[in-house]
């Protein structure tokens, strides 16, 4: 537990170097880059008021919390402030961080541009069957890892790990020659199964701690009360293991539509490829590939909007 | 309704670790039974394979003569509430309640509906059956799957430490509603506790329990009055038996504390041996200033200082402290060892009336009934029978 002391020591860091920020910006800084300095810097001064204002609360607050915040800010608030900024100036004027006019032409092109529009679709169609295809093979397996805990589980899971953590391109290489050689690198599921090796182990990541922190004493009370493998199923499995394995799937879902490396290294026409890596290899203004990756955003924050207690716990529960 | 018998029953295997080790055990139908040890003792394993959700390694469960040990639980029908009493939580305590009778066809809707309001009053659970589970506090939660089991009209009933969440003023209480549910409808039932003085107040058949295996079966006083083993003699009873090493010299077992003498009943007892153990309870040594110690007609009795009192408003213990010989002790170490428990003290206790107040530093005689003393072997820790 700080002292009050300390954080208003802390405080006043906050706000003096906040305060530093903001005059290296007006002064320093030319041109729209100088909004940035200028937010950086209100996040900072704004720490240290708050942090006068809570310094002789009893609230637990750790400063790696703040620091966390405040990185978090500056390095994802920020940025994607700026991304409106652009998607929303008109490309006529010089480009600010609050525009003095807003423009939707580029949401507009994003949705009319039939280019788009298919590698939207292909992505769409690509994130929904790898991310079923991986819940529903990783769900009977986490079950068998966790309830049956077999011999070598251990390897699985350092296995899984080191897929995760291993780069996604050493995969591009081998499996980009494989779909070349049989003439499948232009079709539209051509990155299905190395996409599935990326999703197929964070989805038994994901299902493995649903399965873990599921209440499997239930289970046996639900046995022992005499219910029927359907009976299980129904009032058991389904309350207490869909909306993990429903959140499973839409985390997996998110994370294999904003796949880049993939997509971009595996396929061989524009008409294959997904959204993220036709923005990466396209030529469009900023203004549009800056709408279509606010638009592609969506889905993620529909995922953290509708379960933001469920997704906290099921990543944080893995990562812990 | 429904007889229960386990014949050699067997989990688990010496090199993972045995769960039950060899347990044969009869219930009779319409009997209540208690399974009691400290937590490792296999009651809980001993129940799960009852109802199915474990397999058993090697032996045979009946129901009613029937071997049922390949059976799943459906097919058992038995009602249990299990260990830390699961609830559907997404389920408000009405539908908790009525949960297993559904899954069943057949079931009148009526009956059902009035069981529920009946076992709902008899638990005081009936201004609650509206809420979900996270509404209730533990000792709520408890009674609900106590109520899971008690609606349901199953072969047997098995309540698995179905009271340890009661706070200890009401827990005496739902104890007795639920026995009394149980004995009004004639069921079966089985519980299992770490509490001994639980298991003696809740059941009329006893079994005691240590590391997978049975050390005795038998009513209350048999386990209470005659304990089949030191462990016995050691678990049961609050303060525990007072267990004391003794040597034969001549005719006379000579104890730390007291010399008793051994008559000829004792002599053909012992058999032989040199060496026992002594078990008095506490409560059976009386002051021998006092009219009850006056009484005492075949006595066993010693002077002794006492070195603490601990008076607890309705009664004092008094404790006496002893020297061991290094041999001795480590013999009784084996013995602890052989059974995982602390049986012995450098100290006896005696469990007198409040006034009297005894003083530390005074000197106290105590006096016990001669048919109120245990001898158990010192080798095997049994009882010797007298």
């Amino acid at each position: 537990m700080p002292t009050i002391r300390s954080r208003l020591w802390a405080s006043g860091v906050a706000f003096a170097l906040g305060f530093a920020l903001a005059n290296v910006g007006i002064l320093r800084i030319v041109g729209p880059d100088r909004w940035v300095w200028l937010g950086a810097a209100v996040v900072l001064m704004l720490t240290g008021a708050v942090g006068v204002l809570v310094a002789d609360t009893q609230r637990r607050l750790s400063w790696w919390s703040v620091v966390g915040l405040e990185l978090l800010a500056i390095f994802l608030v920020v940025p994607l402030l700026w991304t409106v900024s652009v998607a929303t100036s008109p490309e006529s004027l010089p480009r600010d961080l609050v525009p003095s006019q807003l423009s939707f032409d580029a949401f507009d092109r994003v949705l009319s541009d039939p280019a788009y529009r298919r590698a939207t679709t292909t992505s769409v169609l690509l994130a929904l069957l790898t991310s079923i295809v991986s819940v529903a093979l990783a769900a009977p397996a986490a079950y068998a890892l966790v309830r049956r805990r077999p011999r070598g589980s251990r390897w699985v899971y350092v296995g899984t790990l080191a897929v995760l953590l291993g780069p996604v391109l050493a995969l591009a290489v081998p499996w980009g020659e494989q779909l070349r050689a049989f003439g499948w690198a232009e079709d539209r599921w051509a990155t299905a199964i190395p996409l599935l090796l990326v999703a197929l182990p964070l989805a038994l990541w994901f299902c493995v701690t649903v399965l873990r922190t599921a209440p499997w004493d239930l289970h046996d009370a639900v046995r022992a009360d005499g219910a029927t493998r359907g009976q299980q199923l129904r009032t058991f499995a389904v309350p207490a293991l869909a909306p993990g394995l429903l959140l499973t799937t839409l985390l997996v879902f998110v994370v294999t539509s904003q796949d880049v490396v993939v997509g971009a290294a595996l396929t061989a026409s524009e008409e294959s490829r997904p959204l993220p890596a036709t923005l990466l290899l396209g030529s469009a203004s900023p203004a549009v590939v800056a709408a279509a990756g606010l638009l592609w955003l969506l889905p993620a924050l529909v995922v953290v909007a509708v379960m933001p207690r469920r997704t906290s716990q099921l990543v944080g529960r893995t990562t812990r | 309704m429904t007889s229960l018998e386990l014949r050699n029953v067997t989990i688990g295997s010496p090199r993972t670790g045995l769960l039950l080790d060899d347990v044969s055990l009869f219930v009779a139908d319409g009997a209540t039974v208690a399974l009691v040890g400290p937590p490792g003792a296999g009651t809980t394993a001993l129940l799960r394979a009852v109802i199915g959700l474990d397999p058993v390694t090697e032996g045979d469960v009946l129901l009613d003569d029937t071997v049922v040990t390949s059976l799943g639980p459906r097919d058992r029908d038995v009602a249990a509430v299990l260990q830390d009493h699961p609830l559907h939580p997404h389920l408000d305590v009405h539908d908790n309640l009525a949960f297993a009778s559904r899954l069943r066809r057949g079931t009148d809707r009526e009956e059902l509906a009035e069981r529920i309001d009946e076992v709902a009053e008899t638990l005081a659970l009936e201004n609650l059956l509206d809420l979900r589970i996270k509404e209730l506090d533990e000792p709520q939660r408890q009674r609900v799957a106590i109520g899971r089991a008690l609606v349901r009209d199953a072969t047997l009933h098995l309540f698995d430490e179905a009271f340890a969440a009661q706070p200890e003023r009401v827990r005496a209480h739902v104890r007795s509603v639920t026995t009394a549910w149980q004995a009004e409808q004639g069921r079966t039932s089985v519980f299992t506790t770490h509490d001994p003085a639980e298991a003696l107040t809740l059941a009329d058949q006893v079994v005691v329990m240590h590391r997978g295996v049975v050390h005795q079966s038998g009513t209350p006083e048999q386990v209470y009055r005659e304990p089949a083993d030191v462990f016995v003699a050691g678990f049961v009873g609050a303060p525990t038996m007072n267990l004391l090493p003794a040597r034969r010299v001549e005719d006379q077992l000579v104890t730390p504390v007291a010399t008793i003498l051994v008559d000829e009943a004792m002599s053909a007892a012992l058999a032989g041996r040199d060496e026992v153990v002594v078990g008095v309870r506490p409560d059976h040594w009386h002051d021998a200033s006092s009219a009850q110690g006056r009484d005492v007609r075949d006595r066993v009795e010693f002077t002794s200082v006492i070195e603490e009192v601990e008076w607890r408003g309705g009664s004092q213990l008094v404790l006496v402290g002893f020297d061991l010989d290094e041999d001795v002790e480590d013999r009784l170490a084996d013995l602890e060892d052989a059974f995982e428990l602390d049986l012995f003290q450098t100290f006896c206790v005696a469990e007198l009336p409040a006034e009297p107040r005894k003083r530390a530093g005074q000197s106290v005689r105590l006096v016990a009934d001669r048919s109120d003393v245990h001898l158990f072997d010192l080798e095997t820790g049994e009882r010797i029978a007298r």
